[in-house]
Order: C-alpha cells, then sequence, then structure tokens
C-alpha cells in the first residue's frame, strides 16, 4: 500500500530536499508538501514530517503538546527539533495509544532521517505490539543528531559508518625529496649538477632542515621542508640568472635554520611563503631549459601526491597523466614508455626529473630485470563506465 | 546517434566556491536551468534551485557532462548521496580560510567515501593567502594518511583554467591510463587516444 507522507512547515529548501530523498528512499510513498498556517486542519496522511519550529511550537509547553496533538489528530509524525533543544525531552505524555512520535534533531543525516522513516514505515505493527504505554525515554545523542522518543517509543538508528577502512591506512607521509631519491636523481641525470642553483637547493630539502640560501647580500632563500614552504626576495629574471649561470650561484652560501628563525627571517624579507615543490617544479623546468636531458639508467618513481599544476604554466596532459598514474603505482621509466610509445620518450623523462626534483617523487635506480616485472598493473576499474570518445571530447572541451 | 550523460559532482562546505566553479564551466546558466534534463533532474527540476546547483557541459561528439553541486549544509546530506549516484567522481573544494581544513576535509571523505572509493577525488583549496601553503601540506598529510591518492591543488573557483584542471586531473585520476598502449589495453579508456 503506498505511504502518503506530508511535510509540513519546513523550509523551502529543506522541503524540497527531503521530497526528493523520500522519493529515491520510499519508492512506496507519495509526499506532499502542505503549508502550514495557524489553525489549519492537516489534510489525511499516513505520516507527518512536521518541523517544529515552522509551526510555531519550538518550546515545549503544555499547550504546545497539545497543540501538537491536534494539529496531529491521532497520526504518526516525525518532529524536526532545532540542535540542542531538549524542551521536547521526556513528553508527549498525551498522545493516544497507537500513535507513534519520534524527534529528530537538526542537522540530521540521511541514514538517520532513512532510519526513521523505516521505523514508521513498520510502525503498525510496533505500536499494536507495545500498546498506549506513554513512556518517554531520552536517547543519547550521536555526533550531529540528538533524538528523543516518544512512546510507542522508538530510537532512530545510530549512524552507520560509511566509511570503509580500506584503504585507511595510518602511514606517515613520506618527507620531500628523500636522500636516497636525490642519489637517484643524480645517477639518472648526471648533467643536473651543472645546475648549481638547482643543485645546492636540492642538498638543502634532502636534510629536512629549514635551511636559508643566501644569493647575494639582499637577496634569500629561506626553505622549510618539513613544512612544504619556499620564501624567497629574488625577482624571478635574478633566479633565472642564478638558474642559467654558473658563475652567479658560485658565490652562494647555505646555513640552516630552526623553525622558528625560518619563519622569522621569511617575516623580515616580506616575501610571501609559496609551495617549496611547485617553486622546484619550476626552477628545474627554468635550469634544464626546453632540452631533455639524456638518461642513463632505468628508475621507479612514486608520487607522494599530485604536483600543484593549477600553479605549473602550461603542463603537458601527458605530465597529468603520468602523474596520476605515479601517485597510485610506482613506475619505472621504462614502463611508462612502453605504456606511451606515441609519446617522446624525452618528455618521460622530463617529467620524472621534474617530478623527484620537485621533492614529490620517491626515486629508486632498477635494474633491468627488476624494470621487467614492474610493468604497469590496471587500476581497480570504476563501476561507472565511459564511451570511448568521451576523453577525447571532454578534454576538447576543458581546453 | 545518441548523447550519452556523465555527472561530475562538486563539494565541499558551504562558501568553498562550488557554484562559482561550476559556472565557469557550464555551458548553461548554473541552477536557473531549462536544459533538457533527461535523468533523475527531471523528476526533481523543481527544486534544483533549492536543492543543488546544476550545471552542464555539452562536448563536441555530443554528450554532456551533468555538473552537480551538492549542497554544502550538512542537514542536506542526504542529497549527497542522492547526486553521487552513477557520478565519474568528486570534485572537492576546501576553503583554506577555515579553522581547520583538515577537520573539514576529513568529514568530506568520509561522507563521500563510496564514491571515491569507486572513482577518484580531486581536491581544490579555495580562498587562498599565504596561509595557504601549509593548507595544502596538512591536506596532502590527510590524505596519503587515509590512503587516498593525493590530488590536492590550490585552486580559484572563478578561474576556468583552474577548475578545469581539477576536471582533467579528476578524469586522469579516474583512468590514468587513457588512451595508453601495452598492458592496460582492456581498460575502460583504451582506444580513446588525448
Amino acid at each position: 500500500m503506498k505511504m502518503t507522507i506530508s511535510l509540513v512547515g519546513l523550509s523551502v529548501r529543506e522541503d524540497a530536499a527531503l521530497t526528493i530523498f523520500i522519493g529515491m528512499s520510499l519508492k512506496n510513498s507519495t509526499c506532499k508538501t502542505v503549508a502550514f498556517r495557524p489553525g489549519l486542519a492537516l489534510p489525511p496522511a499516513d505520516l507527518y514530517i512536521i518541523d517544529l519550529a515552522g509551526v510555531g511550537l519550538a518550546q515545549w509547553s503544555v499547550k504546545a503538546e497539545a497543540d501538537l496533538l491536534t494539529l496531529l489528530g491521532g497520526s504518526h509524525a516525525l518532529l524536526l527539533n532545532f540542535p540542542n533543544n531538549i524542551s521536547w525531552v521526556g513528553k508527549g505524555h498525551h498522545c493516544s495509544g497507537r500513535q507513534m512520535l519520534a524527534c529528530l534533531s537538526k542537522p540530521y543525516s540521511s541514514e538517520k532521517m532513512r532510519g526513521a522513516l523505516a521505523r514508521f514505515g513498520a510502525g503498525g505493527a510496533a505500536s499494536a505490539a507495545v500498546g498506549p504505554s506513554l513512556v518517554c525515554v531520552a536517547v543519547p545523542a550521536p555526533a550531529f543528531v540528538s533524538t528523543v522518543a516518544f512512546a510507542p517509543v522508538f530510537s532512530v538508528a545510530p549512524t552507520l559508518p560509511v566509511a570503509v577502512a580500506r584503504l585507511a591506512t595510518a602511514v606517515a607521509p613520506p618527507p620531500l625529496l628523500l636522500r636516497h631519491s636525490l642519489q637517484a636523481l643524480r645517477t639518472l641525470f648526471p648533467e643536473l649538477e651543472q645546475h648549481l642553483l638547482l643543485a645546492r637547493l636540492l642538498d638543502m630539502v634532502a636534510t629536512q632542515q629549514p635551511q636559508e640560501l643566501r644569493l647575494t647580500l639582499h637577496h634569500s632563500i629561506i626553505v622549510h621542508p618539513a613544512q612544504g614552504w619556499v620564501s624567497h626576495n629574488a625577482a624571478p629574471g635574478m633566479l633565472e640568472r642564478f638558474a642559467q649561470d654558473r658563475s652567479a650561484a658560485t658565490m652562494m652560501s647555505v646555513r640552516t635554520l630552526d623553525c622558528g628563525q625560518a619563519q622569522l627571517r621569511a617575516g623580515l624579507m616580506g616575501a610571501p611563503r609559496a609551495s617549496l615543490d611547485t617553486f622546484l617544479w619550476l626552477l628545474a623546468e627554468s635550469s634544464i631549459g626546453p632540452q631533455m636531458p639524456p638518461v642513463q639508467r632505468d628508475a621507479e618513481l612514486k608520487l607522494s601526491s599530485m604536483p600543484g599544476f593549477t600553479r605549473i604554466p602550461g603542463v603537458d596532459n601527458l605530465f597529468l597523466q603520468l602523474a596520476a598514474i605515479c601517485v597510485r603505482l610506482p613506475q619505472t621509466l621504462s614502463s611508462l614508455r612502453a605504456v606511451f610509445p606515441q609519446h617522446d620518450p624525452g618528455l618521460i623523462a622530463r617529467f620524472v626529473l621534474l617530478a623527484t626534483a620537485s621533492g614529490l617523487g620517491e626515486l629508486r635506480l632498477v635494474t633491468a630485470s627488476q624494470a621487467l616485472n614492474s610493468l604497469p598493473s590496471p587500476v581497480p576499474q570504476s563501476s561507472t563506465r565511459v564511451s570511448g570518445g568521451f576523453f577525447r571530447a571532454m578534454f576538447q572541451k576543458l581546453f | 546517434m545518441s548523447s550519452i550523460q556523465y555527472k561530475i559532482v562538486f563539494a565541499g562546505p558551504v562558501g568553498a566556491g562550488k557554484t562559482r566553479a561550476i559556472r565557469s564551466l557550464s555551458d548553461i546558466d548554473v541552477v536557473s536551468t531549462e536544459a533538457d534534463a533527461s535523468d533523475e533532474v527531471r523528476e526533481i527540476k523543481r527544486t534544483t534551485t533549492v536543492a543543488m546547483d546544476y550545471g552542464v557541459m555539452r562536448l563536441g561528439n555530443g554528450d554532456q557532462v551533468r555538473l552537480y553541486g551538492a549542497p554544502g549544509q550538512k542537514r542536506f546530506d542526504f542529497m549527497w548521496e542522492i547526486l553521487t549516484e552513477n557520478a565519474l567522481g568528486l570534485v572537492l573544494l576546501i576553503k583554506a580560510s577555515v579553522a581547520d581544513p583538515v577537520a573539514e576535509l576529513r568529514e568530506y571523505l568520509q561522507a563521500f567515501r563510496p564514491l571515491i572509493e569507486r572513482t577518484a577525488v580531486v581536491v581544490g583549496i579555495t580562498h587562498t593567502d599565504e596561509c595557504h601553503v601549509l593548507v595544502r601540506h596538512l591536506l596532502v598529510k590527510e590524505m596519503q594518511r587515509q590512503g587516498i591518492p593525493a590530488c590536492v591543488m590550490d585552486a580559484d573557483a572563478r578561474s576556468r583554467p583552474d577548475v578545469a584542471m581539477l576536471v582533467k586531473t579528476l578524469l586522469f585520476s579516474i583512468d590514468p591510463f587513457a588512451g595508453a598502449a601495452g598492458p592496460v589495453a582492456g581498460n575502460v579508456m583504451a582506444g580513446s587516444a588525448i
């Protein structure tokens, strides 16, 4: 039999949302909105969902309770209550024996609402079994939802944990640029040593200590690897010159700071703090220029997080794709080249270099046999399938 | 040729920029749409203005991507579940300027966990200023702690390139091997050259 649910005194937004929710959750129900006004006789319904404040009954009183019961005329109701409003707790002594009333505090979750509606759906049997007892019960309030129930009483089911702990493993995040990654990077791209500013900064970051790199008497770069920020007062042109000019870079000096000193120095320079990984990516890009560095060995890359691509201009689509792969699974240079044969192998090597230099990549040298064993595994397949041309059309649209 | 409709959900707390983000991508006026809805939007159309943000991207191949902004208020969290049904993925916008952005992230990751496990999530940090550097670092750490691939980027919700980058990252996160040759040729995206 179809269940008729009337929504009374709800805000337009909440009314709309609940209408959708009920329509999708309880297929065997009809949902109607009742515009409340004082003195209104409610149209017949199997269940009313009433916002107590919306019908002027936010606070309990003897008269409010009498008015509510009159309004309901013996029908079941789910009462929506203000958060932390306990004035209705333990009340409802005068409801009729078969009448079911429950109170749900706002904000309620979908699980709570679904649980409440399910109980009302089975209410006939429950109320007959319980009889006209009017014992009032207050149910301890879980997070976000407090529930007060009248007799014949039910408590709205507690929130079920939505999260599945399959992926939730408590692991410490890897620090930026591990020392062994830096060594692997230098083995893979020996030419990197020619870029003194980048090389010096990578050394600094690999220590994981806050440090200051003094470029000139008045220009410094402060890095705080553990907190992932950099601050500097050098103009972009100066950084570019230092990135590409060996003689300029030979004047640099480094000193270690503690956390407080690093923040103080950054403050004194008056320079904003920026993401260290993005800074290093851009500096590495600027240092090596458009050239594709020759690769000496094979190596496996695993990204700890996706680079901040919204702040890196001109990112190649391939880089996005490679990052999306390597943030999930470690991949070797050779396997990535095998998977993307249509792309320039140098571009893939460039990605590995930039990702590692940004500090986000953990790099490990591998032998040929190890590389063979590490071809990319398929990612878990999404339950949402898409058509073949979708990606192409979507990217054309986005860019 | 019949068009296919996809769905991307934008979520996040009130004021994070969901409406602006959708507006920056949508081919129709967000919310006050007269588009010919053919999925669940049709039955709830009269309520779209109050229950969600809604926009559409019309693709060159005739497909449509529906952009849904989940209401930020937690009391409407039951809408989240409805909106995420059959969604391609989730763009989660977190305000850098709130007192505890990590707690916000944690809450939304939990609420949308089923969708995230089915597909993918990309986090955009909005309302950034100098403090955002630490925020991104902390959000990355939290995602790593939860075992979720950490795709966290600064984003100006008013900027189409920023929002487009989030969506593009989401798409690659859903199927990183899209268009790839080799051992994953059987994947859903195989053959769709980029």
